[in-house]
């Protein structure tokens, strides 16, 4: 496994995950009923491949809604990448208007040590 | 002249929020499937298109639409029959009230998690659902409990949960949610 690409649709994410060079992007919506079935994948990738002490990498989370077994799983997946040797940023968009999605990447922000960077967008 | 429609004075008299009356968006009835909640969110998003509510309001209508009918899909699929769920608008106040079957025990386990939010804050709400977050700690169904927390917070408290008896052992539940229009 060296790459994940997921197309999104109504229920769950984007997602591209690469090696070449690391990286990793969650976009979209994740409202799936089933999160840790989703997630499990996106989890293995992790200890699959952020193993190197000394490589980087960012973590760009862009979602617009989701649910609250999502927000377990994304939590379990930061805190696999904060174990990690590699050394990580997360970067946080959220819509300049939604203050929900601003205060849920400020709680990650509290309870994860990697460093955080919270990034408004227009809608 | 009269243009038949009634004056500016007479129309605020008989405006909806003042009569009391809600529009009815969308009711269920009977077991909720995936395919259900899937329907539901795109009709729901289709129907926010043509509504006036701010982005942020918009979301929150969304948001916890899903939570509560993920909640009757995990709840209340065995026991369809007493298993509703409706949509109602009143301008830019939007309710949304589900209803499903438990047991005693679940009854008394939800009511317990009930009251125990009700003694917080917002703020504390945020705090208690941090800290669930991060306690790694997950329900059967892989939410962790804390989707109460999630629908007080984005209807800003704006919920209400009430019981009512089938049997001796069975209850009904009743979530009535709204979306208020900020302020």
């Amino acid at each position: 496994m060296s790459a994940i690409s997921l197309t999104g649709n109504s229920k769950t994410p984007e997602v591209q995950f690469n090696t070449e060079p690391l990286s990793m992007a969650i976009s979209g919506r994740s409202i799936p009923e089933n999160s840790i079935e989703f997630y499990q994948p996106l989890l293995d990738w992790v200890d699959q491949h952020l193993h190197t002490s000394g490589a980087s990498i960012e973590v760009a989370i862009r979602l617009e809604y989701f649910n609250t077994s999502s927000s377990k799983c994304i939590m379990d997946l930061l805190k696999r990448v904060e174990k990690s040797p590699t050394e990580a940023t997360v970067l946080w968009y959220y819509e300049e208007e939604d203050e929900d999605m601003l205060e849920a990447g400020e709680d990650y922000d509290a309870i994860i040590d990697i460093p955080f960077k919270l990034i408004a967008t227009a809608e | 002249m009269s243009s038949g429609f009634p004056s500016k004075q007479q129309s605020a008299l008989i405006s909806n929020e003042e009569i009391g009356f809600q529009q009815l968006e969308l009711q269920w009835l009977g077991p909720i499937s995936e395919h259900t909640i899937q329907c539901v969110i795109q009709w729901l998003e289709s129907r926010m298109e043509q509504s006036d509510l701010p982005s942020l309001q918009n979301k929150r209508l969304v948001r916890v639409v899903v939570e509560l009918l993920q909640n009757l899909h995990h709840h209340g699929y065995e026991d369809a029959d007493h298993t509703r769920f409706t949509i109602e608008s009143a301008h830019d106040k939007w309710t949304i009230q589900t209803e499903n079957e438990l047991t005693t025990e679940q009854r008394k386990n939800l009511e317990q998690r009930w009251n125990a939010l009700m003694q917080l804050t917002p703020e504390q709400w945020r705090i208690s659902q941090r800290e669930k977050l991060a306690s790694g700690n997950r329900s059967s169904h892989g939410g962790g409990g804390i989707g109460l927390n999630e629908i007080l917070r984005k209807t800003e408290g704006h919920v209400e949960m009430t019981f009512s008896n089938l049997t001796s052992n069975a209850h009904i539940v009743r979530f009535t949610a709204q979306i208020h229009p900020r302020k």
